[in-house]
């Protein structure tokens, strides 16, 4: 895709367009050609200069004590075969600090070029690349050694002069602009890198871009929304359209689904697709929204010319590997190379495969810190189905650290720690106008330091454009809290989100789908309704199951998987509809809803196997006075109850807790959760 | 230390050789076993220098012209440069005086002139001004450059370097860096310097026969 900025060009490289590189659109002056091919030459004479930097550097790397054993784990990554199946493991070994190997299994996560057999295997940081360099999300010079980054400033220093006075004499060539605000990011000058941005006079989608990169590289999220939106807006309908593919962050199973939708059509599911991946609804702006922009501008620098200082951006050299590396994964933190002899090794797979050198080859490695806050396709088409379960951040260990094993199709850096929290339950009770929501909470994990002060909020977000606050309060982290709120009956997003308080720059966060029932004021008379059962925590001695009332909901049990312990469990319901003098028929059931096999069935009559769907019933009729009971009147009566059941005889399993109400005139009412019986 | 790698790679060695691993690197040809051949093996792709009593010969090749392929023709500045770290720094470029249009290699040189960069900050071709008068030649799409100055060959022949940095500017920014292996022929000490002619001398190109100067 080529986006013209006035004569020049930038290419923006997409997961499906041809990789398209500065090109004369129309022909400018005799001068101007000049000046665009010194600039060419200067730039990439540059570019050439770090990459002998960085090979010195790398190599001085691999001289280090533990230089020759990490070169060796991260052999069979650089050698990246795009002959090898996918996504399958490949064993490596990391040395710790205390001479202990430590085995691990890194996902050869492999992205395959589609005219080269250039293919990359991007992977978690391995361990400290040492000595000296840093993540490049530092900076692009992180990943020299110290003593070169001097020489390197200096270098882009004159190189910036060059861009500054062909600036000054063209104020409206994008992608001088472009290259301006590119180097000077690269050489720490954010203040200049900002004013190079603002000073942009280029096609106006293309400066507000540069400003929304120039904005989230300092981490202004908020301005850098703003001024990727005024690029939205300046964008043409084809334009948009192929800037917000996302088809690249999907899996290739659901990507079917995106791409048979037209452009139109892709607004409105792209627009939900960045709204359920917003890593925090409370926060302003959309963090990971803004950093797709960012990657879609970085790729655009970096392949306005056909190399940068270390890998080729045409599509026949792994220009689109880079693109999907970069799209999925943002920048490398560290790209480790195995020097000339791995090098022309590779150079001779490729080229025995009639594809071409694109040396130097390296790994690209990201620290362990990154979340994978886009949900499945399928999740975009029905959100508010979305269990918790339906985001995977990250799998992480006791430690907090993801298993290695683990490498999903995107990632990206938060600016702060965000963890995913366990499975809750969650209620929906109906009231007069609105649907009373309760959620638990357990605030536990490895990266949240026991007893640290969270500020957890409960919200509510039934469309991209609108987050609704439902409750707040603080919560200490390593206990479990009930979050309550009151929304509209309508379908909608509920996340409770804890924001770490304190030096501790963790949050933390859970959120699903729900679809309310009608409210009370919704319902006709003589219509009768069940709320879906609650599990209440009963284990604590505090639970007075004789007196209901919606506060038991303070006691909602954290889960609805029950283990060993939790096998004795509280039930609380409402009726809707049914007076305190109303005689009904009341049941509580537990019972598999699986179907027997034929083979099981057999067993069974022959006596020879045991059914194992056992079920727990209770059913009364009520009014009953040994029963508690207190039905809060209106025009449609609410019946809080509550019982105790002990579920110790059902097998391990999956399980429907049931509640029914059968009134006398027949008319019934059935509430029901899904719940699992651990061992 | 030696001890301790050592021993982690008699644990290692009979771990790393499941068959997946195995298969993925036969094409790879032995990269961990390789090591010490590194040197032969850059020089396999024909960019080297040799450096003789009174000359160096640099060959290298362009970053993508050997590259079979009909491709339209770039336009922009063509330049190869040769980086050699000494005290005061060695550049030597061959960059073309004038934006061109071409992507034929003899084009390319007519059109480009030899010259050595003030000092090793210049990283721009086109700031190298001092004209060398040495001889540029193709052959086979390679760039061959002798080198005859006496300064610089004195030069390398005193840091005697192992490599130098060798690298190939194309228009719209495709380049290839390359370290090339220097070897001196200092074998030839033992024997008298050739009578005719010049080892490696293009094919119509004159050139002046320099007395032979005993190794100090």
């Amino acid at each position: 895709m080529n986006f013209a900025i006035r004569g020049w060009s930038v290419g923006i490289v997409l997961a499906t367009a041809v990789a398209v590189v500065p090109s004369l659109h129309a022909q400018p002056a005799r001068d101007s050609v000049t000046t665009h091919a010194r600039l060419v030459l200067s730039i990439t004479e540059f570019q050439a200069a770090w990459q002998r930097a960085w090979r010195e550097s790398e190599t001085t790397r691999q001289e280090s004590p533990n230089g020759a054993a990490q070169l060796r784990l991260r052999t069979p990554l650089i050698h990246c075969h795009p002959t090898e199946r996918d996504s399958q493991f490949i064993q490596t070994y990391w040395y710790g600090n205390d001479d202990v190997v430590r085995q691990k299994n890194f996902q050869f996560a492999q992205i395959a070029g589609r005219n080269s057999m250039f293919a990359a295997c991007p992977t978690w940081l391995f361990a400290d690349p040492s000595p000296a360099a840093q993540d490049e999300r530092f900076g692009r010079d992180a990943a020299l050694l110290e003593p070169m980054r001097v020489g390197m400033h200096d270098l882009r220093g004159l190189l910036l002069s060059e861009l500054d006075v062909a600036a000054s004499n063209t104020p409206a060539d994008g992608w001088l602009s472009g290259q301006r605000v590119r180097f000077l990011f690269d050489q720490n000058d954010v203040p200049g890198a900002l004013a190079a941005a603002n000073a942009c006079k280029a096609a106006r989608w293309w400066c507000a871009a540069l400003r929304g990169y120039a904005q989230a590289r300092i981490n202004e999220i908020g301005p850098a929304e703003t001024a990727f939106r005024e690029m939205h807006r300046a964008m043409t309908p084809a334009q948009r359209c192929e800037w917000d593919d996302v088809r690249e962050l999907l899996l290739p199973t659901e990507r079917g689904a995106y791409t048979s939708l037209l452009c139109s059509a892709r607004v409105s599911a792209t627009e939900k697709f960045w709204w359920l991946s917003d890593p925090l609804l409370r926060v302003p702006g959309n963090e990971r929204q803004v950093e797709h922009n960012v990657r879609r501008v970085e790729i655009a620098l970096h392949s306005a010319l056909e190399q940068d200082e270390r890998y080729n951006w045409t599509d026949r050299f792994g220009g689109d590997v880079m693109t999907s590396v970069v799209l999925r994964y943002g920048w490398p933190g560290y790209t480790g190379w195995g020097g000339d002899y791995i090098d022309d090794d590779h150079t001779d797979y490729l080229e025995t495969r009639s594809s071409p050198r694109t040396s130097p080859y390296t790994t690209f490695e990201y620290s362990i810190d990154r979340v994978h806050t886009l949900p499945p396709w399928s999740t975009v088409a029905s959100p508010f189905s979305a269990l918790e379960t339906s985001w995977s951040m990250s799998p992480d260990d006791l430690l907090g650290h993801p298993y290695t094993e683990w490498w999903p199709i995107e990632h990206f850096r938060t600016r702060r720690r965000l963890v995913q929290l366990p499975e809750g339950q969650h209620a929906l009770l109906r009231r007069e106008t609105g649907i009373r929501v309760a959620a638990t909470i357990t605030l536990d994990h490895p990266m949240l330091r026991t007893g640290a002060a969270l500020d957890v909020m409960m919200v509510s977000s039934p469309e991209p454009s609108r987050v609704d606050s439902l409750s707040r309060r603080a919560i200490r982290a390593g206990t479990i809290g009930v979050m309550q709120g009151v929304i509209p009956p309508a379908p909608t997003v509920i996340a409770v989100e804890a924001i770490g308080t304190g030096t501790r720059a963790v949050d933390a966060r859970a959120r699903f789908g729900v679809v309310p029932p009608p409210t009370l004021q919704s319902m006709r008379a003589g219509d009768i309704a069940v709320s879906d059962p609650v599990l209440l925590d009963v284990q604590n001695g505090k639970v007075n199951v004789d007196m209901p009332g919606d506060s038991l909901l303070d006691h909602m049990l954290n889960t609805v998987h029950l283990n060993s312990r939790t096998r004795r469990v509280g039930v609380y319901w409402e009726t809707y509809g049914v007076a305190s003098t109303d005689t009904v028929t009341v049941s509580v059931r537990v019972a598999t809803d699986e179907q027997l096999s034929a083979i099981r069935r057999l067993g069974m009559a022959l006596n020879l196997a045991q059914n194992p769907n056992r079920e727990v019933v209770q059913s009364w009729t009520e009014p009953d006075a040994r029963r508690g009971s207190k039905t809060v009147d209106g025009r449609v009566p609410i019946g809080p109850h509550a019982i105790v059941l002990n579920l110790g005889l059902l097998q391990p399993d999956s399980y429907v807790l049931e509640v029914s109400v059968v009134r006398r005139d027949g008319t019934a009412a059935t509430g029901r959760r899904r719940i699992t019986i651990e061992r | 230390m030696k001890n301790r790698f050592e021993a982690l790679r008699a644990r290692l060695t009979p771990l790393t050789k499941p068959r997946g691993f195995v298969m993925r690197c036969v094409s790879c040809v032995g990269a961990i076993a390789t090591l010490a051949s590194a040197p032969a093996l850059a020089a396999q792709d024909t960019s080297l220098v040799v450096v003789e009593k009174v000359r160096l010969v640099v060959t290298m090749i362009p970053p993508k012209l050997r590259i079979r392929q009909p491709r339209l023709a770039q336009v922009g500045f063509y330049s190869w440069r040769l980086d050699l770290k000494t005290a005061d720094g060695l550049s030597i470029v061959l960059a073309s005086d004038t934006v061109m249009r071409t992507d034929n290699i003899r084009d390319i040189v007519r059109g480009s002139t030899l010259r050595r960069c003030s000092d090793g900050k210049d990283f721009s071709s086109l700031r190298c001004r001092t004209p060398m008068t040495d001889s540029v030649s193709v052959r086979d799409d390679e760039l061959r450059i002798v080198i005859r100055d006496s300064t610089i060959v004195a030069m390398v022949r005193k840091e005697r370097p192992r490599t130098m940095w060798g690298s190939t500017f194309e228009p719209n920014g495709r380049f290839r860096v390359d370290r090339l292996t220097v070897d001196f022929d200092d074998d030839d000490d033992e024997k008298p310097p050739p009578e005719t002619g010049m080892a490696g001398l293009a094919t119509g190109q004159r050139a002046t026969k320099t007395p032979y100067v005993q190794k100090p």
